[in-house]
């Protein structure tokens, strides 16, 4: 892997350096899309790349501020790009993206201003400012938004325009509402048969950022059976939600009897807290099929016993009368 | 990284090793004297995307009375992180997302997009293990192959992620996909495009 990684730092830095001055002359060179591309972007200031992550700010709404991003092309070829604000949003499976182009921003990408194309030649960077302009009546909270730079075919049936792009991450100033809901919680028991066993819970439920801000939480699934005497806990999970986003969990918690009703808690901890409880009612079969066959046992033991005494009786009777 | 040494050793052993040998040679030998100054690269890390192509072509195969078939092969997409361990924040994690418009036609009604199925495929997943390649979605007009992925890329589904980058870093992870567009028999003739647009972002 360490080989690997200098290999492509000496391909990102050498290779771009070698046709450039190679062949100085290829004037048009956006025309074409080169074969491969290589590309990133990320935060800058006016002077080049700053490190950062992605842009997180909070502005005042009405405010108009200004921020850079870098367009650093590795190909061996010049390329132009396009560049591309949207709204952004989590996936269901926590990921984070912004509207394809084909979308219409209503929120934070709406906030974005940025020009619509740069070209980068083979090896360089090229930094691009581009503007924040926050509504007069933004309502407080986060508007999370993304910036893109991105390269899309055009011909063929499945045209493929690729994106590299970072977050833009928007809190207008005001009073920030953490506020978190658990819906839909639906549990199934999976049990054992062996009686002496305990058998497996599996929860489902969606977690719902109902606030105006971003929310990293831990979740936290619990069990709790023979009102109370035996509990169990799942592993908690994380995951990021951003205002109005909605992601769907399933936690498997080991451990659990099912020995009659068993109380399943799930909690959600962030900034806020939030927590839904369903009881669930399971028939200890195995349990109670051990108890019965146990109970059969001890009759079928106390019937023959008595029909020993029983014969052991007559016998002695048999005894006494034929004594007499 | 640490590949980068020895090439520096090398240079330097080398170098070390000419300058006595020139010192010492006659004046009438044809000795050349090589020096080479190698800096060390300060460059900060990447995450960058490289893909091999925008366009793929879907051809017919398999059609039958019912379904008409087509299917391609997505270019290769790679995912290279060339940031140092300090350079990465806790927590972060990349993914490429993909989702594809509706195939349009002029003066057709348009393909939805849920036609479209891919199952992604990891070409070069690194020694970790902790890349993966997204999970199969099947277009909608068949059956499931995995409860309730015959969905099409109408949402944004994985192409490739890992969920920790920290894990991952100094790689380079290719991936491509198989490209499957179903449509009923009766669907009117045109030539139809759509826009399937991958997005990397950490």
């Amino acid at each position: 892997m360490r080989r690997v990684s200098a290999l492509i730092i000496a391909a990102l830095v050498a290779v771009p350096a070698a046709p450039a001055s190679a062949a100085p002359v290829s004037a048009a060179p956006a025309s074409a899309a080169p074969a491969s591309l290589t590309w990133t972007v990320q935060p800058a200031t006016a002077d080049g790349p700053d490190g950062r992550r992605w842009v997180e700010r909070t502005l005042d709404p009405g405010s108009v501020v200004t921020e850079h991003l870098a367009v650093r092309n590795f190909s061996d070829a010049s390329a132009s790009f396009t560049l591309t604000a949207a709204d952004g949003y989590l996936t269901d499976k926590g990921r984070f993206n912004m509207l394809p182009s084909d979308r219409k921003s209503v929120d934070g990408g709406t906030w974005i201003t940025v020009r619509e194309s740069v070209t980068v030649g083979a090896g360089k960077t090229a930094v691009v400012p581009f503007t924040i302009t926050v509504p007069r009546d933004a309502t407080p909270g986060d508007h999370p938004a993304g910036i893109a730079a991105s390269v899309a075919g055009r011909q063929g049936t499945v045209q493929v325009e690729s994106r590299v792009g970072f977050r833009v991450l928007m809190r207008a100033s005001g009073e920030v509402r953490p506020a978190l809901a658990v819906r839909g919680a639906s549990v199934s028991y999976e049990r054992s048969w062996n009686p002496f066993a305990p058998g497996e819970l599996t929860v489902s439920y969606q977690a719902a950022n109902t606030g105006n801000v971003r929310l990293d939480l831990a979740n936290r699934v619990s069990t709790s059976e023979l009102f109370g005497l035996v509990s169990a806990t799942g592993a908690s999970a994380r995951g990021e939600l951003l205002p109005g986003g909605e992601s769907s969990a399933t936690t498997r918690v080991g451990g659990v009897w099912g020995l009659g009703p068993v109380r399943t808690t799930v909690r959600l901890d962030a900034a806020a807290t939030a927590s839904t409880t369903v009881t669930t009612w399971v028939v200890p079969w195995p349990q109670l099929f051990l108890l019965v066959a146990a109970a059969l046992i001890v009759l079928a033991w106390r019937a023959r016993s008595r029909r020993l005494t029983a014969l052991l009786e007559e016998a002695r009777r048999e005894g006494a009368r034929s004594a007499a | 990284m640490k590949a980068r040494i020895p090439v520096a050793l090398i240079v330097a052993l080398t170098g070390a090793a000419a300058l006595p040998a020139s010192a010492l040679a006659d004046p009438g030998d044809a000795e050349v004297e090589v020096t080479v100054d190698i800096t060390e690269i300060r460059e900060p890390g990447v995450l960058a995307l490289t893909v091999a192509g925008d366009a793929v072509a879907l051809s017919e195969k398999g059609s039958d009375l019912t379904v008409r078939r087509f299917s391609g092969t997505l270019p290769t997409v790679t995912v290279t992180d060339t940031r140092t361990l300090e350079e990465i924040p806790d927590g972060s994690a990349w993914a490429v997302l993909g989702s594809s418009s509706d195939f349009t036609a002029s003066g057709r009604a348009p393909i939805t997009a849920d036609h479209l199925g891919w199952k992604p495929r990891l070409i070069d997943g690194g020694d970790t293990g902790l890349v993966a390649e997204g999970e199969e979605v099947v277009p909608s007009v068949d059956e499931p192959t995995q409860p309730g992925n015959n969905v099409g890329l109408v949402d944004q589904e994985l192409l490739v992620s890992t969920y920790d980058s920290s894990e991952v870093t100094g790689g380079a992870y290719q991936v491509n996909a198989d490209l499957n567009l179903h449509t009923p028999a009766d669907v009117a003739a045109g030539s139809y495009q759509a826009t399937l647009t991958l997005s990397l972002f950490e």
